[in-house]
């Protein structure tokens, strides 16, 4: 587990690297804010993805990948989801980490450290992005169904219970 | 073989700036971010120009001719009749202090929804057209040409804004954004650019009363299926009364209340509240909606729908009007009616007979807002509540922006609720008071169609209540406007499920010990009380 324990001694520059490239997704303008403004409630995207990518860049890291990684993975696909994002640059900021931790392999440690620990990281990515089109896909159907709970409650609540007590010929039960 | 390209190219980062400026970049309108348009018959109903049915996804937008002609005229008739209009055009200095603070733009990136940016969408037409420097340096003093895109736009931006004010808060000049956007729209309204949500809510309230549409008879239906509800929840049975004359007070709620969950529990609320202090009060069947979503069409248009109900205090001579927990409904009535339709002087300076006390800012409108009326009750200990019936509520209120930043009235909610729950936590600071963001779905912003946009937009607003869902185990949303209560579940549903949402006077009417009555098993919804000292089974 060499590749790990290199990893987290870089972890700061790594994410901070990912997270500038997770920002290049937005306009100039919008990156200047999302990466500036620390507070949490003024600025929850940015807040959100910089914790988001250091939760998930640790969990990378743990030979198996746990449960841990959901909470992260969800909160970043719902935002994600009613961004101004296609289904796969909405999800392909995983990907992002690959070329930078590539490059800091290449350059530092390729010689220390066997490939086949580098292949293992580069296929934790490639699960954790395929849990989060999971995650995604059900960000987008959570949205649909909501439009319909919503048009069903459109119909005001007695109209309703006057359907179920009609069709089932009960006045009592409500 | 075609070459596959590798995951990285396909995520090029690109660091360019946009080849384009903002001005010359034209709007990609996508579905679900854009509101389907009004109905030829609701406009038609109405008497609003060029009625025809188009779509925002089609190329041609049916416009009328001289389009351009009327859009300069219309803004040359504002710029004269409202200077607020003029200074708000002119005096902007692009500082970008309202830039972060809109909740739309946090939640979406998009630069288009940053106040600043929204405004100088008219703003650049207004400096080609009505500024010598405009008319002559043309772009270099940020003035562009009216053209179809522009006008694409407007339509697209001007209905991403909810009119909720949180920019004005910061602007160094004062500068109400949303005043820009509502005259963005009032000229979008001049070529038949308008959104269905809220054109056909005007045409149903102009012609029935309401926004569903709901007629005399039908109103009063709705009533007794609430009454059946409150009889078997404590044994009394409110007896409300309908258009009469000669009552003190005229009640107005929002239709939110009448019709919609959980509204509805509210209204259940205000008729055990005002049954158990016995209030000589009336409702009407034709002023039967508070919200007024002329305020999101024209200015003319607003003044129409206020004046209903001032037309029906005066039909049924109550002395003043009591209000309910509506959000742009107070916005209108705290700062247009009394120099559209006011000042009400055939009414009186509202009195409560209860506890006496006069409400001297209402002495021009004539309309108390029932969170301070209910708030004066319990401070005169006029009313006995048992706030344990609420223990299985952790409880967190959300400012809605109206009465929070149109009207100031953000103590007496929070009165009212530390009087009937145990369990209240505020949100962050800079969520609150005056600082509150919007639910995302204001200004007719309401519809299914542009869900996306409302989860956006909803973000900060969702975002504290999360903090606080994790912090004390909140479950529970109150607010005290129809709009929240009927789009916050959605915005719980995606960003903090769990977490419920109701008005200020369902907990009221949940904690009411009313004088006679039976011991109660369930709160206003029909769920189980928590047993006593039992609180935390949620």
């Amino acid at each position: 587990m060499k590749l790990s324990a290199f990893l987290a001694a870089e972890q700061k520059a790594v994410v901070e690297r990912w997270f500038e490239a997770v920002l290049s997704d937005y306009p100039a303008e919008t990156a200047g804010f999302l990466r500036k403004e620390t507070d949490q409630f003024a600025n929850p995207v940015g807040f959100r993805l910089r914790t988001g990518l250091n939760e998930i860049f640790q969990e990378l890291l743990q030979p198996q990948i746990s449960e841990k990684i959901n909470k992260p993975l969800i909160q970043l696909l719902k935002i994600r989801a009613v961004q101004d994002f296609s289904p796969s640059k909405a999800v392909g900021f995983l990907l992002l980490l690959k070329p930078i931790t590539r490059e800091l392999w290449v350059q530092k440690v390729q010689r220390e450290i066997p490939w086949e620990e580098w292949g293992e990281f580069e296929a934790r990515i490639d699960a954790v992005t395929l849990m989060a089109f999971d995650h995604y896909s059900d960000s987008r159907e959570q949205l649909y169904r909501i439009r319909i709970k919503e048009l069903k409650n459109s119909i005001p609540r007695i109209y309703r219970d006057a359907t179920v007590r009609t069709c089932t010929g009960s006045l009592s039960e409500r | 073989m075609a070459t596959v390209p590798k995951p990285e190219d396909l995520l090029q980062v690109n660091y360019k700036v946009p080849a384009t400026q903002w001005q010359d970049t034209p709007v990609s309108l996508k579905p679900g971010f854009w509101s389907y348009p009004s109905k030829p018959k609701s406009m038609e109903a109405l008497g609003l120009p060029y009625p025809r049915e188009w779509s925002p996804a089609d190329e041609d937008w049916k416009l009328p001719d001289n389009w351009q002609e009327i859009i300069l005229e219309g803004l040359r008739e504002r710029l004269h009749k409202f200077r607020s209009l003029r200074i708000f055009m002119d005096i902007c200095v692009r500082c970008g202090a309202c830039a972060d603070k809109c909740h739309y733009y946090i939640g979406s990136g998009d630069p288009k929804n940053m106040p600043v940016l929204r405004a100088e969408l008219l703003r650049s037409v207004y400096r080609k057209d009505f500024t010598t420097a405009g008319k002559l340096l043309g772009r270099l003093v940020g003035a562009r040409e009216l053209t179809t895109d522009v006008i694409k736009e407007w339509f697209y931006y001007f209905y991403q804004c909810s009119e909720c004010r949180r920019c004005s808060l910061y602007c160094p000049y004062g500068i109400d954004t949303a005043e820009i956007t509502m005259i963005g729209r009032e000229l979008l309204n001049l070529i038949g650019l308008n959104i269905d949500w809220i054109v056909s809510s005007v045409a149903n309230c102009y012609r029935t009363g309401n926004h569903l549409g709901i007629q005399p008879h039908g109103l009063v239906d709705m009533f007794d299926f609430y009454l059946d509800d409150i009889e078997d929840l404590t044994g009394i049975r409110p007896e409300p009364t309908f258009n009469r004359k000669g009552a003190e007070v005229l009640v107005i709620v929002p239709s939110g209340d009448i019709f919609a969950d959980p509204g509805t529990y509210n209204l259940m609320g205000i008729l055990m509240l005002l049954h158990e202090i016995g209030l000589d009060y009336t409702w009407s069947t034709y002023a039967s909606e508070g919200g007024n979503f002329g305020l999101f069409t024209s200015h003319e248009m607003m003044k129409r729908l206020n004046a209903k109900m001032y037309a029906e205090a005066k039909r049924l001579g109550v002395k003043w009007i009591l209000g309910g927990e509506c959000g742009h409904m107070w916005r209108v009535i705290h700062q247009y009616m009394d120099t559209m339709n006011g000042p009400a002087d055939f009414l009186e300076v509202p009195v409560s007979p209860i506890t006496g006390t006069r409400f001297e800012h209402a002495a021009s409108t004539k309309m108390v807002h029932i969170a301070e009326f209910t708030a004066d009750l319990i401070k005169h200990n006029k009313i006995k509540l048992d706030p344990s019936r609420n223990d299985h509520y952790k409880v967190t209120f959300h400012d809605s922006c109206n009465p929070a930043r149109s009207m100031g009235l953000l103590d007496e909610p929070r009165y009212i609720l530390k009087n009937v729950c145990n369990h209240f936590y505020e949100m962050p600071e800079n969520t609150i008071r005056g600082q509150t963001f919007c639910c995302g779905s204001g200004s007719g912003l309401t519809a299914d169609e542009l869900m996306e946009m409302r989860m956006r937009g909803g973000l900060p607003r969702a975002n504290a209540v999360k903090h606080v869902q994790e912090k004390y185990g909140v479950n529970l949303l109150s607010c005290i406007c129809a709009v929240d209560s009927a789009v916050l579940p959605a915005l719980m549903d995606y960003w903090v499920p769990g977490v419920e949402v109701a008005g200020v006077h369902e907990l009221v009417g949940n904690a009411l010990v009313m004088t006679g009555e039976k011991e109660r098993e369930s709160d206003l919804r029909g769920q189980p009380l928590p047993a006593k000292g039992e609180d935390d089974h949620v």
